[in-house]
């Protein structure tokens, strides 16, 4: 499919680097000229606790609202995302983490609430992020590699707001976290081969 | 009563439809491992020629599925099964109970240990998926190398043929035949096909595939070495069941099952091409492939699980259409 605009959405929890996963979308999506607009929901609790979502709309042409549906949701606790398969537009997309430890009941599973009009992708987001990182960090990172490739988004932006989000925290942090980038984008590319194009061409000059 | 259905193909389908229509109370999920809605497999080569619509491949439209109340889960995996628990666990560690299960996975293409190594180079023909990647990478191709058995691999060759791109088929047989009865074409396929173009070598077998400046370079067995835009390969189609390992569930190549569709374990069954049931005429189990019979055990199967007795009749041929011509196949010669 071809897109113009996009509308995607992080839902997790507190600790799931969702306000982030926003701010590195979002960022990257201005750097090259898009049209942004995002909403950050989250509680006031501790990590660990209590959901938190960031939902993102970037457009090739200017914004007025947040849209009308999710093209993209990204499940980073499936639990918790559950409620907003609602918002996910019929021909829509969920990427979901099939790297879950311990068993999961079918209530509680995200992916069990799919319906045929929406398409799940999984992706094991724990084991990838863990993979290149070697801790729980980096999740948002693999989602994000992931979107990169499903919507054949230039990685280079990415790259570039990699490096200067994690600009203070040293080389280290900036070489795991592009190499969960990465491992996301690599996943996808391999298991979901066919993907969509963003019309980025189709960017226009901010006198349009 | 929840009955679980694994895959999504025509006997899955036909299975879920048919329990419906006996019990509209009954749950039913599908569960199924490709990203689409059900189609016909056996159509993906008019859709990938143009001679019909995406939308014309779909044989159970969301609102039919709605209308019965069957649930369908697409690109879902099952890792394992635990007969004894009544649960089947996903690949994302989601674990469903179910009062009866049915197993209508199917067949599909593999790699041996030789080419294995080279899958990323080496294209299947099997899925819509397949058949999508394809569709979007034919006008970039000009010569094809194939290598395969049966009809599926002849009918493979025959619209690359008619797309007009340059076919070479490698055979590790003295001929080309595909396990097809030639007395009913009329003549020697293996003739039939060099007329038409194709070029046949035979008594050979691709060893590597690399990437090369002009697409692939392929190497045989007999050090031959072909340059070509795509390489189709594989070594054989058997029933795609590698998640019972572990269950008690009997098997030989494919799922042993009894003329009620009914495998060792109490409450599962099993339809389609991943079914082993026994046939008196060679006395012995055979994998009973191909449409038609998906048809007919999906709905013996459907009948069973809802508290029939209905026995499945075996069918000895298929009968298959080739450039015009009617072919029969047996596949256990």
């Amino acid at each position: 499919m071809r897109y113009s605009e996009i509308t995607i959405r992080f839902c997790g929890i507190a600790g799931d680097g969702i306000v982030a996963s926003g701010k590195i979308l979002a960022g990257a999506c201005a750097n090259i000229g898009l049209h942004v607009m995002v909403n950050n929901i989250y509680s006031a609790e501790i990590r660990g606790m209590g959901k938190s979502s960031a939902t993102i709309r970037f457009s090739t042409s200017k914004l007025y609202s947040m849209g009308d549906g999710l093209d993209l949701l990204v499940g980073m606790k499936g639990k918790e995302s559950i409620i907003d398969l609602r918002d996910v537009k019929a021909g829509g997309n969920v990427i979901y983490d099939s790297s879950v430890i311990g068993d999961v009941e079918e209530e509680d599973s995200l992916v069990s609430h799919i319906t045929p009009e929406i398409q799940g992708h999984g992706l094991p987001i724990q084991k990838l992020a863990n993979e290149a990182t070697g801790t729980n960090q980096g999740k948002n990172l693999v989602a994000i590699g992931a979107i990169c490739y499903f919507y054949s988004l230039p990685p280079e932006m990415f790259v570039d707001q990699i490096k200067s989000v994690f600009a203070h925290k040293g080389d280290h942090v900036i070489d795991v976290n592009i190499k969960a980038f990465n491992l996301g984008y690599e996943y996808f590319k391999e298991h979901y081969p066919l993907n969509n194009q963003f019309e980025i061409d189709k960017i226009q000059s901010p006198g349009h | 009563m929840k009955h679980v259905i694994i895959g999504a193909g025509v006997a899955g389908i036909t299975a879920a439809r048919t329990i419906k229509e006996l019990d509209s109370n009954a749950e039913v999920v599908v569960i199924g491992d490709e990203l689409f809605l059900p189609y016909r497999r056996c159509q993906l080569t008019e859709f990938l020629c143009d001679s019909i619509h995406r939308d014309d491949l779909l044989f159970f439209s969301i609102k039919k599925l709605n209308e019965l109340g069957i649930k369908l889960r697409k690109g879902e995996y099952v890792k394992s099964i635990v007969p004894s628990e009544k649960v089947i666990k996903l690949h994302h560690n989601e674990v469903m109970h179910y009062d009866k299960l049915l197993i209508a996975t199917g067949g599909k293409p593999g790699l041996g240990l030789v080419l294995r190594p080279f899958k990323k180079h080496i294209h299947f023909y099997y899925s819509l998926y397949d058949t999508l990647i394809l569709k979007e990478k034919l006008p970039e191709i000009h010569k094809c190398t194939v290598s395969g058995d049966g009809v599926s691999c002849l009918d493979l060759i025959c619209i690359l043929h008619n797309l007009g791109k340059k076919v070479t088929y490698i055979t590790r047989g003295e001929r080309a035949t595909f396990g097809l009865e030639e007395d009913d074409f009329e003549g020697d396929l293996h003739e039939f096909l060099g007329k038409k173009g194709i070029e046949i070598i035979t008594g050979e077998q691709i060893v590597s595939v690399e990437e090369s400046n002009q697409g692939y370079k392929v190497e045989t067995i007999q050090q031959k070495t072909l340059t070509t835009d795509i390489v189709f390969a594989w070594d054989f189609y058997k029933p795609n069941i590698s998640f019972i390992e572990g269950s008690a569930i009997e098997k030989k190549l494919g799922i042993l099952v009894n003329t009620h569709l009914e495998t060792s374990e109490k409450d599962i069954y099993s339809a389609g091409d991943c079914v082993e049931i026994y046939h008196p005429s060679i006395k012995d189990y055979w994998i009973n492939f191909g449409l038609p019979n998906a048809l007919e055990q999906g709905r013996v199967a459907g009948m069973n699980m809802s508290g029939q007795d209905e026995e499945y009749k075996i069918r000895d041929t298929i009968t298959f259409n080739l450039m015009g011509k009617s072919l029969k196949a047996r596949w256990w010669k």
